[in-house]
This record gives C-alpha cells, structure tokens and sequence, in this order.
C-alpha cells in the first residue's frame, strides 16, 4: 500500500512538471527564434548589429571622421554621397556615416554614443546630433525594448532608472527586456502580426489615434490650457549626454532638422532653455529648420520625412553648415 | 494599483511570502494591512470613507443582533475613527512632511502641518458624530428588541447610502437640478458642482456592507465582534474595487475560521488558471477592444463622425462588448483566482453572458452577484412577482433603474437600467421562455438565432451605456439604420473583433465560462500547455502599449 502511494505521489509529481516544462520548452525555442531570425528580419535591429564595425570602420577612415547620430529623420533626409562631395568641394576630406535608429531621441543617442563611440580608440573627430521638435528634452518616450537588448548593458542600469525610466513599471520591463528577447521584441512583433493579419492596419490604426487624440483634447478642460502654468521643460538628459561625451573626448554638434512648412506655418520652436545648454556646454548647433528650396510637397514624403528630391538639397545645405566647424580641423587637409 | 500593474504583484508576492507561514489571525492582519495599502495607493484619504462604513456597518450588525461591546472597546473605535479622519483628511502634505524630517527642516516640517481652523473640519465633524453615537447608544439599546433592531439598521442604511449618494450623485444632482431649472426658465440659478473625486469602488464595499447588516436583521448571517475581522470582510483587497460583491454569510465565515492550505491542491492550479484567464480577458481581449470602440464613439460625441458608416457603427458597439466584457470578467477572474490562492472561495460573477437566450438569462449570466444582489435586497422586498402582472412589472423596472443609477450618476445609466427593464417585462409579457432546448438541430438552429437577437438586443444597451450623451447615442442609432452599406472601412475593425474578441468567447465556451474549470484544470498536459503557452503569448505580444484601469473601478 505504502509502495502504491509513494509511486502515485511520484506520478502526480512528475505530471505536475509536464505544463511548466513544455511552456519553458515553447517560450526557450520563441527566444531562439526572435534571436536567430526575428531580429534579423528587422531593418532596425539589423544595422544595430553591424554598428559596432561601421563605428571601428569609421575611426580607421581618412580625413575627419564625421558620425551622424539621429532616428529616421536622419535616416531618411541624409545622402551620404552628396554630404561627402559637398565637403569634397569645399576642399575638406570627410568621412562620415550614419548612426540611427527609428524613433530614438536623447536619452537613446545617449546609450548609442556611449556603446559605439565612448570606448578607447573609437572617438570620431564629430558626432553631429540631428534632432526636431522636442527629441532634446526629458520626458519623451523611450522605446525601453530596444535600448535595452541593443545600446545598454547591467552597467547602464542606474543611469538609465535615474533618468531615462522614472516609472517603477517601466523599469521592470526593461529589466526583462535586458534578458528576454522576445519581450523586448514584443512591441515590434505586435506590429508585424498585425500589419499581416488586419487588412490596411497602419492607416486603419492612425484614423483611429487621430480621432482618439482629438476627443482627448476637445475634452481637456479649457482652464488647464490657460491657466495652469506650463510642465517645466528640463534638459537632464541632453546635460548628462554632454558631460559623458566631454569626459571622454568626443565632440557634439547639434542640428535643428527641417520640417514640412504648409500655407505659412511657423516650423516647431527650439527652445532658449535647449540652446542655453547647448551654449553652455560649447557645442555648437546649426539652425536648418529654414533651408532655401526645401518647401513643397515633392520634398516630403510626411511632415517630417524629406523625400529622394528633398534629401538632396538638405544634405548639400548640412555639409555647407557644417564645413566651417571641419574646415578648422586638421584632419580635413 | 491595478491587477494589471507590476506594482500590485510585487505587493502580492511580498504578502504571499509571509502568508502561509503565519497562523490564521497573522493571516488575517496581513490581508488587512495589504487590503489598505491596496486600496491607498490610490488615495489615501479613501481610507477614511471606508473605515467611516466599516465601523457604521460593524456597530450596526452588533446593534441589529443586540450584541452590546464593552465601554473600552467603544472608545477604542472612536479614537480610531477620529484618529484617521486627523491622519488623512486634515490636508497634512505628507510628501513635504516626511521631506522636511528626513532633512531635519522644523519650519518645513511645521510648514507642511494643517493650520487652517477648515483643515480640521473632517476630524472636528467626525469627533461630534462620534460623540453623539456614543451617547444615544445605550439609550438605542435600551429599546424594546423590534424597534432596536429597525433603528439599527436605519441608521446603517441611511449612513451607507448617504456616503454613497454623496459621493457619487451629487454632483450629478446639482448638475441636473440646474438644467432642470434652467429649462424652466430659470437661468440665473448657477449652482457649482463639487468637484468630488469617486473613491474607487465604492458602490462595491457600500453593498457588501449594506449587506452585512441587512442579512443579520433577517437572521441569515451572524454578527462578528472582531473589529480586525469585520474590517478584512468589508476591504478584502482582491474583490474590493470591482466585485464580485459577496455576502456576509459567504465570505465572513471564511474570513472569521482557518482556512484550507490550498498549496499542493487543485485550487492552487484553478487559482492560476484563472488569474492567467483574467489577464488575457484584460490585456488582450479588452485593452485592445478598448480604441476599436473609441474609434467609433469618440467622433459621435465630438460631432466629427460624418464618414462613419453604420456597419462600421455596429461594429464598434460589438468591439464595446467584448471590451466589457473582458475587462470586467478578467477582473473578476483574476480575483477569483487569486482569492483561490489566499484560502478564500468568490463567487462566480460571469458566465457566457453573450450566449443567453433573453433578458432574465443574461441577468443570471452578467455581474451575477449584482443581480442577485439587487433581486434579494431590493426586489423581492418590493413584493417582486407575489401581487400580480402589474406590480411585478413595475418592481422590474424600479429594480433595473437603480441598477443603471449604481452603475453611474449619468442619465444615459438611469436609460440603461430602463432599457434592460423594459426588455424583461416585453419578453414576459410576451411569455417567451428562458430556456431552449437544444436536442435536435431545428433547436439548436433556434437556440443559435435566439442568442443572436438578444446579444443584439444587450449591444442597443450597450449603446446607451457606453454613449456619454443621448444625442451620440441617437445619431449611432440612425447612422446603422439610415446609411448601412458595406465599405472596405470595415475590413480591420471586423478582423480585430474577430482576433482578439471572437475567437477567444468560443473558447471560453469549452469552460462553459470559468463554470466548468475543472475540464481546464484536468486536461490533458498538452491541451493545457498550449492553452497556456497561447494565452502567456497574446498577452506578451499582443497587450496594448498603455496600461488601462479597469472600467468598473469607476463604479
């Protein structure tokens, strides 16, 4: 008897492993495959990958080694050629790549900088920051996944919960995330998923934001927009980005990117407190929210995303801005 | 705090750490402790309100059962009453105060201390109310028994609905008394609302402690004299803010005896199973219901919806109902499971409410301890069906009336609450049966068309419920009857429905809704993996990006 109870108290025992091990077997293989295919299959993830070598490239380059750090903005609206034989015409050599991910702003250029640019021997001569709007200040949201499979490490962590996640929720997934590829990936998968399974999700989800975003704001009380004081617009991660940066030697420049102007409207603003801190560190910033002939919609594919036309006049306008500050290098002779 | 936030498991896990290793009055104190951190998280000064309904509820039980405490114990609770109103509504900045101590700052510490004569009004108010109790009490006990008894629960009565009226409706009353005047002409009345903050679930806790009192009266339940008991009863964290309500004769004797280790049984995997249920209902079903459906009421109400088409209409009224739906079964679920793992049993409040044949089924389907609760406590006690046609129908729709106003102080509840009414005295009148059979196939086929006229029927009051005005109520209601053509518009919405709403109610049926878990529990392990591992993914993967409070937390 006593045997019989022992050996069905096994049993139950072993039954009572059978779910859990078949869920770790599941989500063990999901892991894998989000690693070995899913992040490949992103564009994204895959240039992150190859980052490292472009940054190594770039430092063994001739002339001044130039990285242009940004998110799609930067992506899409510099052509790499024409940047290159606009400084070759002026007479300074120049070689410059570019440094992007879709979405990032300052506290993800932050752990960018510091994963490819910040480690002994890997110093380019400038890392230009393209920003618009407010992508400089504190308070945007971070794409926690992303920062922390691929620009952070265990290091990073009280940097990042100091400043770039003060949400208690937000530091716990990205802590997963730092572990679990596939949670870290989740929000990209969501997107995949959807994109194949609802029919014209993407138009279907902005109709859908837009028309939550406008009931959102029709119904905020009209007091809080007039007589509440404004939140305060802080900069403590642009601050902390430009300490690092000097810490280690490398210099950052700044760009105000342009954006599509319709029937006279004025571009986004900059504010005195951005570029006080910009002054403040000695960085230098280039104002092209304003360059001639970037207007009209065969410039634009978006509000924000210059077209094949625009790219080529933008591009030309940055290395004309930005020739003065390599000109004096002595690298460009 | 919400189940759905990391926070709460971090506090549930640190509970559970301790929770099994102490005996059964640690157990209790810990639940108590964990319940009012639950509950402050979201505003302190909440505390207040429902310690203010605990101790009416508790005196009242003891007073209805005759049961006198000790003079001590009385001061005891008055100190304590009156102590918390000073601890949380004498507008101490407590963020500045502990400040100001951590940096040795007296004048900041002082700084940060009440000194306005208005700041102690609450604490003033609540020292003269107790007063006053404590020095008519004995002459209320004094009283012969029948009359005691009814005083008693008066005063619990009339004390419960009043915090609840106030808090709730008044604003709402204001509002509408000024439109009411206005309209009959008088424009220069410009009363101002309050501005009063809904202390979360609070129309939850007042019923179950309504509850209490008025089982004891009948002689259904039996009165505690434990304070710490009686407080775990009326606050137990996992049910607290949005159901189930639970009586007194069901959950006070799990609270007051030892209960079952579940480790090692199978609660502890139907605890998990829902919890696991309760968040997938959550997170995917209805968090990504949530902006299909908004896609559609937003403009209606903003008067921007021009190109809506009425299928696109219909379908973000079903996407609403299974947005709540799976917002308030998973709720429900998740505290059900995890009471499940602390030794405790809730009642089961959903069961597949879309697959109910008429009105009087979906009522024993949807928010079943709501219904159960407004039929014994309000129903019957009108005379429900026991003096004829006319009165039981006017008792149905009293009943459902109040049952909309307990959802919310908006007209388009109190219409609600009449719809539904309405529709169960016309499938009375009209004798169509609650029951079908499904034996041959002509019945199922009749089975199947029924349940799809009255998930219909539940979808036009879903319109009102979710509509914030008549007038978007009943510009949605023409759209789908005067402009009803098919689009390609309808594509996405139609297949995220289906995805995320759909297709998951099919499989609940396998359960028959939480009904039958054990088929769940017991399984086969690969049936059970994959349930599993499907549910883990969707959630993973498919949650949407901002974390939604569940929608009955407002109620």
């Amino acid at each position: 008897m006593s045997s019989s109870t022992s050996s069905s108290s096994v049993g139950a025992k072993g039954r009572r492993w059978q779910v859990p091990l078949a869920l770790l077997v599941i989500f063990g293989a999901l892991e894998l495959f989000t690693r070995t295919r899913l992040f490949n299959s992103s564009k994204d993830f895959r240039r992150f990958a190859g980052y490292g070598e472009k940054a190594r490239h770039l430092e063994s380059s001739e002339g001044v080694r130039l990285a242009l750090m940004g998110n799609s903005a930067t992506d899409r609206g510099v052509d790499l050629p024409t940047l290159q034989a606009t400084f070759a015409a002026s007479g300074a050599r120049v070689t410059a790549d570019l440094f992007v991910a879709d979405q990032s702003r300052i506290n993800t250029w932050q752990f960018m900088l510091q994963k490819y640019f910040f480690a002994p021997g890997l110093h380019p001569d400038w890392v230009v920051i393209t920003f618009y709007e407010d992508d400089l200040q504190d308070g945007n949201a971070v794409e926690i996944g992303r920062l922390a499979q691929f620009f952070t490490s265990v290091r990073d962590w009280p940097s990042v919960f100091a400043l770039d996640l003060p949400e208690w929720g937000q530091r716990v997934e990205f802590v997963l995330a730092s572990g679990w590829a596939t949670f870290a990936a989740s929000e990209r998968m969501r997107e995949r998923a959807l994109e194949s399974l609802v029919p014209d999700f993407r138009s279907y989800a902005a109709q859908a934001n837009a028309a939550i975003y406008e009931h959102n704001r029709r119904r905020r009380p009209a007091h809080v927009e007039t007589t509440s004081a404004p939140a305060p617009r802080t900069h403590r991660a642009l601050q902390r980005l430009l300490r690092t940066a000097a810490d280690h030697g490398v210099r950052l420049a700044f760009v105000a990117y342009p954006t599509r102007l319709d029937s006279g409207r004025p571009p986004y603003a900059v504010l005195p407190e951005t570029l006080q801190v910009l002054r403040d560190a000695g960085a230098p910033f280039f104002d092209l929210r304003h360059v001639a002939g970037l207007q009209g919609e065969a410039m634009y594919d978006d509000e924000v995303h210059l077209s094949a036309t625009g790219r080529i006049p933008y591009s030309r306008a940055l290395a004309t801005a930005l020739t003065p500050l390599i000109a004096s290098d002595p690298r460009a002779r | 705090m919400n189940y759905n936030s990391y926070s709460f498991w971090l506090l549930f896990g640190l509970l559970y750490l301790v929770y099994w290793r102490a005996n059964h009055r640690w157990q209790n104190r810990l639940l108590l402790g964990a319940s009012y951190i639950f509950y402050g998280a979201w505003d302190y000064r909440f505390l207040f309100l429902i310690l203010v309904s605990t101790v009416i509820d508790y005196l009242g039980g003891l007073g209805v059962a005759g049961v006198r405490l000790p003079r001590a114990k009385l001061r005891w609770l008055g100190l304590l009453i009156v102590g918390s109103a000073l601890v949380l509504c004498s507008n101490v900045r407590y963020p500045a105060l502990l400040g100001a101590l951590f940096h040795g700052d007296g004048a900041g510490a002082a700084a940060a201390l009440p000194h306005r004569l208005r700041d102690f009004l609450i604490p003033l108010g609540t020292a003269a109310v107790a007063l006053v109790y404590g020095f008519v009490l004995p002459s209320l006990y004094a009283a012969p028994e029948q009359r005691r008894r009814k005083v008693f629960l008066t005063i619990s009565m009339v004390a419960n609905l009043a915090i609840l009226g106030f808090f709730k409706y008044c604003d709402f009353f204001i509002t509408s008394m000024v439109a009411l005047l206005h309209g009959l002409g008088l424009t220069n009345v410009g009363w101002q609302t309050l501005g009063l903050i809904l202390p979360a679930g609070i129309s939850f806790y007042t019923f179950q402690a309504m509850s209490y009192t008025i089982d004891i009266y009948r002689g259904d339940a039996q009165p505690t004299e434990n304070f710490p008991d009686f407080a775990l009863f009326v606050c137990f964290f996992p049910h607290l803010v949005a159901g189930p309500i639970m009586r007194a004769h069901t959950l006070l004797p799990q609270v007051v005896n030892p209960r079952p280790d579940p480790r090692g049984t199978p609660a502890m995997r139907e605890g998990l199973a829902l919890v696991v249920i309760g968040l997938f209902k959550k997170l995917f079903i209805a968090d990504n219901m949530a902006p299909v459906a908004n896609a559609v009421f937003f403009p209606f109400f903003d008067g921007r919806a021009a190109d809506i088409t009425g299928p696109q209409v219909l379908l973000g009224i079903y996407a609403f109902a299974f947005q709540i739906y799976g917002d308030f079964s998973g709720y429900s679920a998740i505290a059900r499971g995890i009471s499940k793992w602390l030794g405790f049993e809730l009642v089961q409040n959903f069961r597949l409410p879309y697959l109910a044949v008429s009105p009087s089924d979906f009522w024993t389907r949807w928010h079943i301890s709501l219904s159960s609760w407004l039929r014994d406590y309000l129903y019957i006690p009108l005379g429900g069906n026991r003096y004829g046609v006319r009165i039981q129908y006017r008792n149905l729709v009293i009943t459902m009336l109040l049952g909309g106003l307990w959802h919310g102080a908006s007209f388009t509840f109190v219409a609600w609450g009449l719809y539904h009414g309405a529709i169960l005295c016309v499938f009375r009148l009209l004798h169509i049966p609650d029951r079908v059979p499904t034996e041959t196939p002509r019945d199922r086929l009749r089975w199947l068309v029924r349940v799809i006229v009255m998930f219909h029927l539940t979808c036009a009051g879903w319109l009102l419920f979710r509509a914030d005005t008549f007038g978007a109520a009943y510009a949605m209601a023409t759209r789908i009857i005067t402009d009803f053509h098919v689009t390609s518009a309808v594509a996405a919405p139609l297949v995220q429905i289906v995805f995320y709403g759909f297709i998951p109610f099919l499989a609940e049926c396998a359960i028959d809704g939480e009904k039958r878990l054990d088929r769940f529990v017991t399984a086969p392990w690969v049936l059970r993996s994959a349930a599993y591992a499907y549910m883990i993914l969707a959630i993973l993967i498919f949650h949407s990006g901002q974390a939604n409070e569940f929608i009955y937390f407002q109620f």
